[in-house]
């Protein structure tokens, strides 16, 4: 995860707990980053058509999560979607627009009901060679969940976890008060950098924006949210932010409604138990779900999009 | 208070500082305003209040302030108004501190520093009863960058007046003349220090 | 110059970043949790009381002075002075103001618009 981490923790043990934090985000990431070639996330993808892989629990389970999501969005989210990223390659690659022939031939090969999931044998199987599992809209979200589950076991009761903007408030500030947690606008060049303040408490907040990677070709932005169905950039979502008490699963929602757009999206993460979230489109619309919204501040008066 | 002639000599001085200070007082609100700074002016009456602290004693200067305000204000339409007011208290404020450093600072502190010091006054007591005015105290908000903008001002201010002492020696050669030794001296001093 | 001439200089300059240093700190800290307000006030009283979040591009506010009509004009999240009766027109001058402890004074008319309030800017955290 090449991201930066910031943790805040308050209480008498905060420096161990903020270290073990650390440890165990790093610890994640070495399981699950796909482009770690010792990560068991990269093992599975080796053995694509080869054979199962058995992985560990936590693996096993967040690639159940990142299914079960993939199934209930008929893979608007796919946690197979590997081959797109890698031939992509945004962020690493310089300026590469691939060909249709070339994103085709990508696209066979990502298919969530190919996954073998064998819940005896905690295995993993890519049944077809050159499949490949991306655990990157999920993974963040998850080591988000383990650092302030280590922070708990710490007895932190204060602390602030900032994965890559990727956020978890621990319990209230120090001074009594909630976190005040900004969401970024999407595009700040427009004027405000904040989208809006939410006033958080045990909460966490994940942001997916077409802003985080991208390059621009020939006036088109090509980010790194791919639309597993079509092998392109997603269009029709430039910022979705999913506010909820799982880290894993905000994460892979916040991906699935920046796919699925605004309408279909928060119908979706209201079916998953979501009560807040906030969509913005290319037409720097706001659409917002969920009847706590109204302590939300709207920094810009854009509060004018639709209320799902 | 020594001969007839010396007294109207020094009723003429008097009544020419007086005359010059409304003069540029006038000036001055014609003047755009520096920087969008409520207060931020070059203070260009000061000079007559320095030139006239260096040669008369306080009561003389306190005519000179207090007239060259009151007709300056008179001719610019401004009698009684806010803008008054905030000349009054600048113009006080900026005489009073003068004249202390004069007082205090004989020989060590050239006509540079107190001019700033001056500046500092005038700006202080006009943001006091401007605050007082508006009955808000947010405006002190601004106290840092009058400060800062005292110090080019004083120092311009502090250098015509300098000039313009040495341009009438005649006129500090009458009165006073332990006052004016020391601004000699002072002179002098300064121009080993630059 | 005199050595005492420098003193001057340097102290006024100390005193001008300690004041603002300090002011800032102030700013920094004195913020409550509500959305910045941006306050309109004739002679100290409070005439108009606007969240700077609901002020709209173009909005005007006419505020009675003491000389005649001030005209406060709304932004994005901003606020500034268009007309004033006052000779001089530094209100108009200063341009926007946004940020809470930022003021805009027209002494003539005695107007003062001031924002207060919590900084949207100071957050603890941003998703993105």
């Amino acid at each position: 995860m090449d991201t930066t981490i910031t943790i805040t923790a308050y209480g008498p043990k905060a420096k161990k707990a903020v270290s073990a934090a650390f440890a165990e985000m790093r610890r994640v990431a070495d399981l699950m980053n796909a482009n770690d070639p010792a990560s068991e996330v990269a093992y599975i993808n080796q053995n694509a058509g080869i054979k199962p892989v058995k992985v560990s629990p936590e693996t096993f389970e967040l690639l159940k999560l990142s299914l079960h999501y993939s199934q209930l969005s008929v893979g608007a989210f796919d946690v197979t979607v590997r081959p797109l990223v890698e031939l992509w390659g945004i962020g690493k690659k310089d300026n590469y627009v691939p060909s249709k022939e070339e994103i085709q031939q990508a696209l066979k090969l990502v298919d969530y009901r190919k996954l073998v999931l064998n819940d005896q044998e905690q295995s993993v199987f890519l049944p077809v060679k050159g499949m490949g599992i991306d655990l990157g809209g999920a993974a963040k979200g998850y080591a988000a969940d383990r650092a302030r589950a280590v922070l708990q076991e710490y007895g932190v009761n204060s602390a602030l976890v900032d994965a890559g903007g990727n956020i978890w408030t621990v319990g209230v500030r120090p001074d009594g008060e909630k976190w005040r947690i900004g969401i970024r606008h999407p595009r700040p060049e427009m004027g405000s950098k904040i989208l809006a303040v939410l006033p958080a408490q045990d909460l966490t907040l994940v942001t997916s924006g077409d802003y985080e990677r991208y390059f621009v070709k020939d006036d088109v932005r090509y980010h790194h949210i791919f639309d597993p169905r079509t092998g392109w950039p997603a269009q029709g979502v430039i910022s979705a932010t999913i506010v909820g008490t799982n880290g894993a699963e905000a994460d892979i929602l916040s991906t699935t409604v920046f796919v699925l757009g605004p309408k279909k999206g928060l119908a979706l993460a209201a079916e998953s138990g979501i009560t807040k979230a906030i969509v913005v489109t290319p037409d720097l619309q706001v659409f917002t779900a969920g009847r706590d919204l109204p302590e939300m501040e709207f920094v810009n008066g854009e509060k004018e999009g639709k209320n799902q | 208070m020594g001969t007839r002639e010396e007294q109207t000599r020094r009723l003429l001085y008097l009544s020419l500082l007086v005359a010059g200070g409304t003069v540029l007082h006038v000036i001055e609100s014609y003047l755009p305003a520096l920087g969008a700074l409520p207060g931020a002016k070059l203070g260009l009456a000061n000079i007559v209040t320095m030139l006239a602290l260096m040669a008369y004693p306080p009561a003389d200067v306190w005519k000179v302030v207090g007239l060259r305000v009151f007709l300056g204000s008179l001719l610019g339409g401004t009698l009684l108004t806010t803008t008054f007011f905030l000349s009054s208290a600048g113009a006080v404020g900026s005489a009073i501190v003068m004249m202390l450093a004069l007082k205090w600072g004989k020989g060590v502190i050239s006509t540079v520093g107190i001019s700033i010091l001056g500046a500092v006054a005038h700006n202080l007591s006009q943001l006091i009863v401007a605050a007082f005015l508006t009955h808000s105290w947010g405006i002190f908000f601004y106290l840092p960058y009058l400060l800062l903008f005292a110090l080019p001002t004083g120092y311009f201010i502090g250098i015509l007046t300098r000039l313009i002492r040495r341009a009438l020696p005649s006129f500090f050669s009458v009165e006073s003349a332990g006052n004016d030794k020391n601004q000699q001296d002072l002179d002098h001093q300064c121009g080993i220090c630059q | 110059m005199t050595r005492a001439d420098k003193l001057v200089i340097v102290g006024v300059l100390v005193a001008a970043t300690l004041l603002g240093s300090s002011f800032w700190l102030w700013k920094a800290h004195n913020q409550i949790t509500d959305v910045p307000q941006v306050i309109i006030e004739v002679n100290g009283e409070i005439k108009e009381q606007i969240p700077l979040t609901e002020l709209k591009p173009g909005k005007q506010y006419q505020i009675q002075g003491v000389l005649g009509y001030s005209v406060v004009e709304g932004g994005e999240n901003k606020v500034r002075m268009v007309e004033s009766p006052c000779p001089d027109k530094i209100c108009v001058g200063m341009g926007w103001i946004e940020h809470p402890g930022e003021v805009i004074v027209c002494l003539p008319n005695r107007v003062v618009v001031r924002i207060i309030g919590k900084s949207n800017t100071k957050l603890d955290g941003i998703s993105q």
